[in-house]
């Protein structure tokens, strides 16, 4: 098999000493149990298939499927080896070589096809204004999955007096390097033309993700916007609304691990929350959601005994109400909730709007 | 040929697949080994039954907790059976009233203390891999860490253990009492074999209260040598140190390049911490600030802050990441990385240390337990290159040779295994005989992790295949 990407990354590989301090924490892990499914297996892996000490199969196809790239092990690792960028290589040397699992690659077709990882048919955006300060780019989760979150997060931003406006957003592609797909650039494309002709001069996200990605990706970097994502923005507005309900809050592995967004988020919460307590993993060690990496859509009970996992925790706690601000942990929480559990799971931003609305005080 | 085996633990934790089987191939350690099949025991009873199915056949079984071992000592260097045992993952029982608990053996070092900590006690040793460790593995290497200078290594918290034996009985090994004069401590025997002897299933340990608080310090010396005396100093003045660490001047000089912290490029820095109540913390710290002076320490940092205390620490927690990253083309391969020596030999020994890495064109850092001893060394090389690795082995050999000399010995705290099993031979020749038919005795067939320690091959660079792809 051929690695020419995994090549740039040998020095990770033989600085990592395989010492498995990644196994602590890695959500995968804890769920299996076997040491294959840690991050300290990715990386054995990695250089097996680096040097031809091993072939490709199905079973290593899993191993480096299964993981939900959170970051988690990199937190951990002694040696700070670069975990993630020699996982993406290997998948990216797995798919350019054929082997991959067919979720991913009808994402990259549903992309194509339609601008959104669901393959739906695309759904109309309110202009909100012409001319604004931000514009305000949603995401595919929130958009198809989490269309009542989406409401009431614009409800709030109105309420707040923020000038923002909407485009016609397409599918930003941050998923793609992490399953080891090409981005489809006409997408790109299209939402750097859609995002100049709205004038504004600083562009919100609501998905960690798509923050990420516009903030991070080479493909975007001439884009010449402020990237502000809405806990950055929501953080600087005066909230008079309180709470008398017990609220913990979710790292978002987007948000937190890979964007070092974690104090924005509690400030706020705290401003309306004075009974806001912290889950037992939190900031760089909250457990992951299970949703991220691809998981979600090959090994879906797996994703799932993640979140209840994590929503565990948060029970643990008493808490009422599980906030978070990235729609994919939202969405896997929700459907990793059990109908018995009494525990509210909203979005920041769509709980502030419900509380400013007069609701569930 | 395996079907019996998976009977016995049952499907799911049962695996030949070859990607489960590379990936056990390994640990922390230099070799990779394939094994035939990978067994997740759920309980005593399985374990047994594996045993007796293997001592039957004469199958190799390397019992396996986390594998963060260095020396090879959980790699299937005869293939056969790994035996994982994390799953085995139970507390007991924890008794403070009798300052003990009993657990099995794939409880994590953290989770118990996490777990003794709502008592107000807790489990002394603290390896480094403490977050993932399992406490059937420490006892395995009688594995200790940073405070074993004050508390003592796994072997002295070790009251009792269940084992079962090669051909698979069930043994009670020692009591759940502090202290036993009946007869021979068999427990403190499977202290340190290594898996060689049984497989361990519950092990009996003692308990420590917390101390109420801590406070750190941290002195720096222009000259090496002026460290190593105030070291020796603070142990002989009968102070007695929770943790008691030193940099060299090339760990020192990583960190800087790597994390670019600013710590002044002196031959060493010695990190020391004290544990207690607050008038013995304040007393003591006092104390060894005033030893570090008298060794010409120009400057002494003390806190009990904890953010400066954690700020104090990460010179030290910086030490393994900076070295690994020291230079582009080189990474650290895990060689004599733990010898110790009587406490007063320090200095020459580190001295001799950074003359053998020069003398063999490699880069040898060291830092690590200086209140032990003990001296954990990162070996820098490139580790694709044959050259490289003859100029590794000649260093290491030098180096076991120069600890024999000062009277130290080959492993403090990670265990022999392969890596350093020629030296350990050497160092403990006239025991040798002595081990081996006591090996003989509980394993006559041989199937306990064989070919390590005493039996291990002369040469650990071809004892198995090394996990680097070597180019000539």
């Amino acid at each position: 098999m051929e690695t020419k990407n995994l090549k740039k990354w040998k020095k990770e590989m033989l600085v990592c000493i395989r010492c498995a301090y990644c196994l602590e924490n890695c959500p995968v892990y804890n769920q299996i149990g076997w040491e294959s499914a840690g991050a300290r297996a990715r990386m054995i892996l990695s250089y097996g298939l680096l040097t031809k000490d091993i072939e490709c199969s199905d079973s290593i196809l899993e191993k480096f499927f299964q993981c939900t790239t959170c970051g988690q092990c990199e937190v951990n690792c002694p040696a700070k080896v670069k975990i993630l960028e020699v996982v993406k290589a290997s998948r990216k040397d797995l798919v350019e070589n054929g082997h991959y699992f067919p979720p991913h690659q009808l994402m990259q077709e549903a992309v194509k096809k339609s601008g959104n990882v669901y393959g739906e048919e695309k759904k109309e955006k309110e202009i909100i204004q012409k001319s604004a300060e931000y514009a305000l780019f949603v995401g595919c989760v929130g958009t198809y999955r989490e269309e009542e979150s989406v409401n009431r997060t614009i409800k709030l931003l109105k309420k707040l007096g923020v000038s923002f406006t909407r485009f016609d957003e397409l599918c930003c592609g941050g998923v793609f390097p992490d399953l080891g797909f090409e981005n489809y650039q006409e997408n790109v494309q299209h939402n750097k033309e859609e995002i100049k002709k709205t004038g504004a001069k600083k562009l919100l996200t609501i998905c960690p993700m798509c923050y990420k990605t516009f903030k991070n990706n080479p493909e975007y970097s001439d884009l010449g916007l402020e990237v502000v994502h809405i806990t950055q923005l929501l953080n600087k507005l005066n909230i008079q609304v309180k709470t008398e309900e017990i609220v913990t809050y979710h790292d978002p592995c987007d948000l937190g691990r890979h964007s070092g967004i974690y104090e924005e988020p509690r400030e706020i919460i705290k401003k309306f929350a004075p009974h806001f307590v912290e889950m037992e993993k939190n900031r760089e060690n909250a457990r992951c959601c299970g949703a991220g990496g691809g998981v979600r859509g090959s090994f879906t009970r797996l994703s799932i005994d993640m979140a209840k996992d994590r929503l565990k925790e948060a029970l643990d706690k008493k808490a009422d109400v599980l906030l978070t601000e990235c729609f994919s942990c939202l969405h896997n929480f929700k459907n990793a909730k059990k109908r018995k559990q009494n525990i509210k799971i909203y979005n920041i931003s769509e709980y502030l709007s419900i509380l400013m609305e007069g609701g569930e005080k | 040929m395996f079907e019996e085996l998976k009977d016995i633990v049952g499907g799911e934790n049962f695996s030949d697949s070859l990607t489960e089987r590379y990936i056990y191939s390994s640990d922390a350690s230099i070799y990779q080994s394939l094994p035939s099949v990978i067994l997740r025991p759920g309980n005593t009873e399985e374990v047994q039954e594996i045993l007796r199915y293997a001592n039957k056949e004469k199958i190799p079984v390397t019992p396996r907790g986390a594998g963060t071992g260095e020396v090879g000592g959980a790699v299937p260097i005869d293939g056969g059976i790994v035996l994982d045992l994390k799953r085995m993952n139970k507390i007991k029982e924890i008794r403070i009233g009798d300052l003990l608990c009993r657990v099995e053996p794939g409880v994590v070092n953290d989770e118990l203390n996490k777990e003794l900590k709502k008592f107000g006690f807790f489990f002394p040793p603290t390896p480094g891999s403490g977050k993932v460790c399992t406490i059937g593995g420490m006892i395995a290497n009688n594995a200790s860490g940073m405070r074993a200078v004050k508390y003592g290594a796994t072997r002295d918290f070790v009251l009792g253990l269940k084992v079962v034996l090669p051909q698979g009985e069930l043994v009670s090994l020692g009591t759940q009492t502090i202290i036993h004069s009946s007869g021979y401590q068999l427990e403190r025997l499977m202290v340190g074999s290594e898996g060689t002897l049984g497989v361990i299933v519950e092990a009996t340990l003692r308990l420590k209260p917390l101390p109420e608080k801590r406070a750190v310090g941290r002195a720096m010396f222009y000259k090496l040598e002026e460290a190593g005396k105030a070291i020796s100093a603070i142990v002989a003045r009968g102070l007695t140190p929770s943790a008691l660490e030193f940099l060299d001047e090339i760990v020192i000089k990583s960190i800087n390049a790597a994390f670019h912290s600013g710590l002044p490029e002196i031959e060493a820095i010695v990190l020391f911490e004290c544990d207690g109540n607050k008038v013995s913390i304040d007393d003591e710290m006092d104390k060894i600030k005033k030893v570090c002076q008298e060794f010409n320490s120009f400057r002494i940092d003390i806190s009990n802050d904890p953010k400066e205390m954690e700020k104090i620490w990460e010179a030290r927690n910086a030490a393994f990441p900076a070295t690994s990253r020291y230079q582009e083309d080189l990474a650290r391969v895990t060689l004599a990385e733990d010898v110790t020596v009587p406490i007063s030999k320090l200095s020459e020994l580190i001295v001799n240390f950074h003359r053998i890495a020069s003398e063999n064109g490699i880069i040898i850092c060291t830092y690590g337990h200086a209140g032990e001893g003990l001296i954990h060394t990162s070996f820098l090389i490139d580790p694709e290159s044959s050259q490289q690795w003859e100029r590794a082995k000649k260093a290491v050999a030098e180096a076991f040779a120069l600890t024999q000399s000062l009277r130290g010995t080959t492993s403090g705290e990670h265990g022999i295994g392969i890596t350093k099993a020629p030296y350990f031979k050497k160092e403990r020749s006239e025991s040798l005989e002595m081990m081996r038919k006591i090996k003989k005795a509980l394993d006559p067939h041989n199937i306990l992790n064989p070919h390590k320690l005493m039996d291990a091959p002369d040469d650990f660079f071809t004892a198995t295949q090394l996990r680097y792809a070597i180019k000539e």
